[in-house]
């Protein structure tokens, strides 16, 4: 595996394969760790995303994969990768449940406003935010690092260099907007 | 769903709606132009929404993804009651975490009845080499055995390949609980504390390190006896995932580090030692102290307590946020009181523990225990003198602006800092000394603070430095020993930043009151008479040198307090062997140094580190290879452990690739040379890498590119240097030119050279000088001019066959030469005969694949 660090720096340096690369680099080892968490958990569990992304950084970092100044760059799109490993769990999931006959998706927490819950809450929100990337990149960033990446205000208004009153700005709008998508 | 046109829209307007007061946009809704009336509905419901209960909650918690138990199958965490591993068999799950859990287990052939406390990592152990690993590991824990630390019965791996841990159940609470529980007084949690830092001295003497100190690992049971849990625990799990497949991360985020008791060191993925164990029980500490953790809750994410014990100085206890209702629980009226108890040697205590740089904590545990136990019986604490320190760096951060200059005073005050210390640990006798040095430390401090009132006239480091000397001067005017003590140690100070002529004087100032008032014994003088040495040998002052070194080594033969002294004067004496030309001696006195320095600053220290480096060059000129080869090997690995200077760093690396030079290795030579001139090191340093490399490019048979490096070296190096290393680039620079068609310039650089050396005050029986001359034999051949070349020759082979042990390499290569030479002036028969010889004097001093060993005999590029 190629380190990350030499990854970003290419990214950053416009090599336009590397940023399936670094995508590929950090997958496996979020869906590992994604999958650990979900085996530890009880019944119905939050995913913490947030400690997931954090001790990836932080195992790259010890495999000497990644320096301590390209933490924001990592940060950055790992938000992306963690989306596409809860995405991709959560569908396989569904497919392994409907195959082995133990019938259709229950919504384990339905709404009284009519909104999804659960996973299906989570296929949701990633179709919708499909088109809020083509509206309004920015609200779908944010949104992708704080629901998927589990990112703070804080560390977002950092990666995106922005203002941490933006960052609030932005999160309660797209939510407004995705809120509208998912109830539509 | 909306579409991506749909949210655009939406997306503008909800921005226009979201500027106005509900009123208007209910207004502003109404009145919507047709193109966009459409949406009007689903607006008004966003701005609702807005406002409803629910929003605050919607995709806040992140996505929920249901629990499938088929995935909880698929590992270890599967146990049941009743299942046997090995001869145990469980029977009660006590607890389950991340990444184990831990149940209560008998055995199951029923020898022993005693229940113990059974651990299931999850992680399973595929290889043999793991199981290997996990069964040394246990074996190196079983051994441990304390009062204070729950015992390790059993370790192994069960016929499925699970892993599992047997140990001592321990009944009772962790320590911070406990604590709070007794509602202790703070003297009774240090007391507390005390016996948990004898267990992890304890191990630490057996060479096992926790690398997980924290509450929950240290149980106080009902007598009140301190035990802790999982010593070397991380270790053994770490060894059972094997390096092959990489551990999960659960185990390494999970168990071997806590955020929010993990060092710094942990934290960046840096080795991990005894000092480790330092900082957690530091952070411990901290906790029974203020009932908060140094750098926020433990709860925090791994990024954020990275974040915080990587940037941020830790708050000390006394200005921690002390919780009211948490003073009744250590016997305090409240919260100033608390505030009044921890202040002063509480904190400095526990800052010294959680210095972010492992070489600034309490160098062992059992220091650390000696200053908590002084304090209990309201004596001086060992650790204050850095916090002098620290306040003089942090004054530096405020002059960043004079970096270099500034540099040379904080150099001078953190080296005083030092001695003050050091002075500290010596006998109660010399207190009264180190308070008068701490005093003068803080007044330099004042000075710059005073100085920092009037902008414009920020204190330069050179000012420091003169009015260090000053107050020196001043303040012990009637205190000659001290003041010569003081002089001396400025004057090293600046020695070690360049400034050679002022730190001569100041030496030889401070030297010659310490030699009228000190006792001839004394370590300051000798050590003062050292560092005098070392900088009369740079002056050239070859015969000053050693005699200064010699009178210390003779004055100061004994005790730990002159290893010191011992070491730097080994040192130097062997430069003075090295000059003239007795190598064997040289490798005496830095083995020697080596030994004294371990004394001194032991065995892990940077400060050996650069005394086997200083071994490695001298086994190295001595022709022992494999030793030097071992020597460079283990000061790397201190490198590897402790925070270096670059320039020393650079130093082992550039030693190590000469060596691998040495050992025939050219290739892997010039790779390591080029991956050194990719570092930014000082324009002297680069010099001789490019000239090391212009002798890798003459082995490898490529003149031009050593042409070429050699020009390098050359346009780097100041002529005017008293060193020789200008005269190595111009040896290689001929050889080059030589080869590349002009003998005639390149036999007149040889000249140069070797009357250079000479000059220098290289012997004539110097190794460099035999080197020289059998250059210039080597482009006389290459000329044409066989018949002159082998008259150099066979005069350089009687010289070099009279010259002291270690010098067989070079000899043999001379004799592979005059072979050359013998060869072209038609005497095959005495031309094989000179490289038998050589040959057997290579082949038992170097490794079978060198290139010298390997027939026929380089005679053209020979280096």
């Amino acid at each position: 595996m190629t380190a990350v660090t030499t990854l970003i720096h290419d990214v950053a340096a416009g090599r336009p394969a590397a940023r399936d690369d670094l995508y590929a680099a950090a997958y496996p080892e979020l869906r590992r760790l994604a999958r650990a968490r979900l085996r530890d958990g009880g019944r119905n569990t939050f995913l913490d995303t947030t400690a997931l992304v954090h001790e990836s950084y932080l195992r790259f970092l010890r495999a000497g994969q990644l320096r301590l100044d390209d933490r924001r760059a990592f940060f950055g799109y790992a938000g992306k990768v963690m989306r596409s490993v809860i995405v991709d769990a959560v569908r396989e999931r569904q497919a392994e449940r409907r195959g082995g006959g133990v019938g259709p998706v229950t919504l384990d927490t339905a709404a009284a406003d009519g909104l999804p819950g659960g996973e299906a809450e989570v296929l949701q929100v990633h179709e919708a935010l499909l088109a809020l990337e083509q509206a309004e990149p920015r609200l779908a960033r944010v949104v992708e690092m704080r629901y998927f990446g589990g990112y703070s205000e804080l560390e977002i208004a950092q990666t995106l260099s922005l203002t941490e009153r933006t960052v609030r700005r932005d999160w309660d709008k797209a939510r407004l907007l995705l809120m509208a998508a998912l109830r539509s | 769903m909306l579409n991506a046109a749909d949210m655009r829209t939406l997306s503008r307007l909800l921005d226009e709606a979201l500027a106005l007061d509900p009123a208007a946009a209910a207004a502003w809704l109404s009145a919507l132009p047709p193109p966009h009336r459409h949406l009007a509905p689903r607006l008004r419901a966003m701005l609702i929404d807005l406002r409803s209960p629910g929003f605050a909650n919607f995709l806040a918690d992140g996505p929920r993804v249901a629990h499938d138990p088929a995935d909880a199958l698929a590992d270890g965490a599967a146990a049941r009651a009743g299942d046997v591993l090995g001869p145990y068999t469980l029977v009660r799950l006590l607890g389950r975490g991340g990444m184990a859990s831990v149940w209560s287990a008998e055995r199951a052939d029923g020898l022993v009845k005693r229940s113990v406390a059974l651990k299931i990592p999850a992680v399973s152990v595929r290889s043999t080499v793991q199981a290997q690993r996990f069964v040394r590991e246990r074996d190196v824990l079983a051994l441990l055995n304390h009062p204070r630390i729950a015992r390790l019965y059993d370790a192994g791996v069960s016929a499925a390949g699970q892993p599992y841990i047997v140990l001592e159940h321990v009944d009772g609470l962790p320590i911070t609980q406990a604590c709070d529980a007794a509602a202790m007084p703070l003297t009774a949690r240090l007391r507390v504390f005390l016996q948990v830092l004898a267990a992890v001295d304890h191990a630490h003497k057996h060479l096992v390190v926790h690398r997980d100190i924290k509450p929950s690992n240290v149980f106080v049971d009902r007598s009140g006896e301190v035990k802790l849990l999982d010593f070397g625990i991380a270790k053994l799990m770490t060894a059972a995932s094997g390096d092959d497949i990489a551990p999960p991360l659960t185990l390494e985020a999970g168990c071997a580090l806590t955020p929010g008791y993990a060092a710094p060191e942990q934290l960046e993925g840096r080795p991990v030692s005894t000092a480790t164990d330092v900082y957690a029980l530091g952070v411990l500490l901290y906790e029974l102290l203020c009932g908060c953790l140094p750098h926020g809750p433990a709860t925090a994410s791994v990024a954020r307590a990275l974040q915080a014990s990587l940037h941020e100085p830790p708050t000390p206890p006394s200005r921690a946020a002390l919780q009211p209702q948490a003073a009744s629980r250590r016997g305090l009226p409240g919260v100033a009181a608390w505030r009044a108890a921890l202040a002063g040697d509480l904190d400095v205590i526990t800052l010294k523990a959680l210095q972010r740089d492992p070489a600034d904590r309490y160098s062992s545990v059992e220091r650390f225990a000696g200053d908590i136990r002084r304090l209990l019986d309201h004596r001086p604490i060992a650790a204050r003198p850095p916090s002098a320190g620290r306040r003089l760096q942090l004054l530096a951060r405020r002059h960043r602006a004079a970096t270099v200059t500034a540099g040379l005073g904080l150099v001078v005050a953190v080296g005083l800092a030092g001695l003050a210390w050091q002075q500290q640990q010596q006998k109660q006798a010399q207190e009264a000394r180190s308070v008068a040095i701490r005093d003068f430390m803080f007044d330099l401090v004042d000075d710059a603070e005073a100085d920092e009132q009037h902008p414009g006239s920020e204190p330069t480091g050179r000012a420091m430095v003169a009015g260090a000397v000053q107050r020196a001067r001043a303040s012990f005017a009637q205190q000659p020993r001290l003041r010569g003590e003081l002089l001396a140690e400025v004057g090293r100070m600046q020695d070690r930043l360049g400034e050679e002529a002022d730190a001569g004087r100041l030496l030889r100032e401070g030297l010659d009151l310490l030699q009228t008032h000190a006792p001839p014994g004394d370590a300051a003088l000798n050590k003062a008479r050292a560092h005098a040495a070392a900088s009369a040998l740079q002056q050239g002052q070859v015969d000053d040198a050693a005699a200064l070194a010699s009178t210390a080594l003779a004055a100061c033969r004994q005790g730990d307090d002159c290893a010191k002294a011992r070491y730097y004067a080994h040192a130097v004496l062997c430069s003075v062997e090295l000059r003239r030309a007795r190598v064997a001696d040289a490798l005496g006195h830095m083995r020697a140094g080596v030994a004294e320095s371990e004394r001194a600053f032991g065995p892990g220290h940077p400060e050996t580190a650069r005394a086997l480096q200083a071994l490695a060059v001298v086994a190295r000129q001595a022709g022992q290879l494999t030793l030097a080869m071992q020597t460079i090997d283990r000061a790397l690995a201190i490198s590897q452990a402790q925070t270096l200077r670059l320039t020393d760093r650079i130093e082992m690396q550039r030693t190590r690739a000469v060596l691998s030079f040495d050992l025939g290795h050219y290739a892997d030579a010039r790779q390591r040379l080029e991956a050194l001139l990719q570092q930014n090191g000082a324009a002297s340093e680069r010099a001789l890498l490019w000239r090391l490399l212009a002798n890798v490019h003459l082995a490898l048979g490529d003149a031009a590119a050593a042409r070429d490096a050699a020009a390098h070296a050359l346009a780097g190096t100041a002529p005017s240097t008293p060193e020789a290393e200008p005269l190595f680039a111009h040896q290689a620079h001929a050889r080059a030119i030589a080869l590349l068609g002009q003998p005639q310039a390149a036999a007149q650089e040889l000249q140069a050279v070797i009357e250079g050396l000479g000059q220098a005050g290289y012997s004539a029986h110097a190794m460099e000088v035999f080197r020289a001359r059998r250059t210039q034999a080597a482009v006389l051949l290459g000329a044409g001019q066989a018949g002159t070349a082998l008259a150099l020759l066979q005069a350089l082979r009687h010289e070099q066959s009279q010259a002291a042990a270690g010098q067989e390499i070079d000899y043999a290569k001379t004799l592979n030469l005059l072979g050359c030479a013998l060869h072209t002036t038609g005497q095959a028969d005495a031309g094989q005969q000179a490289q038998r010889e050589a040959a057997r004097l290579l082949a038992p001093r170097l490794p079978a694949d060198h290139p010298l060993l390997q027939p026929p005999i380089p005679c053209a590029t020979e280096p």
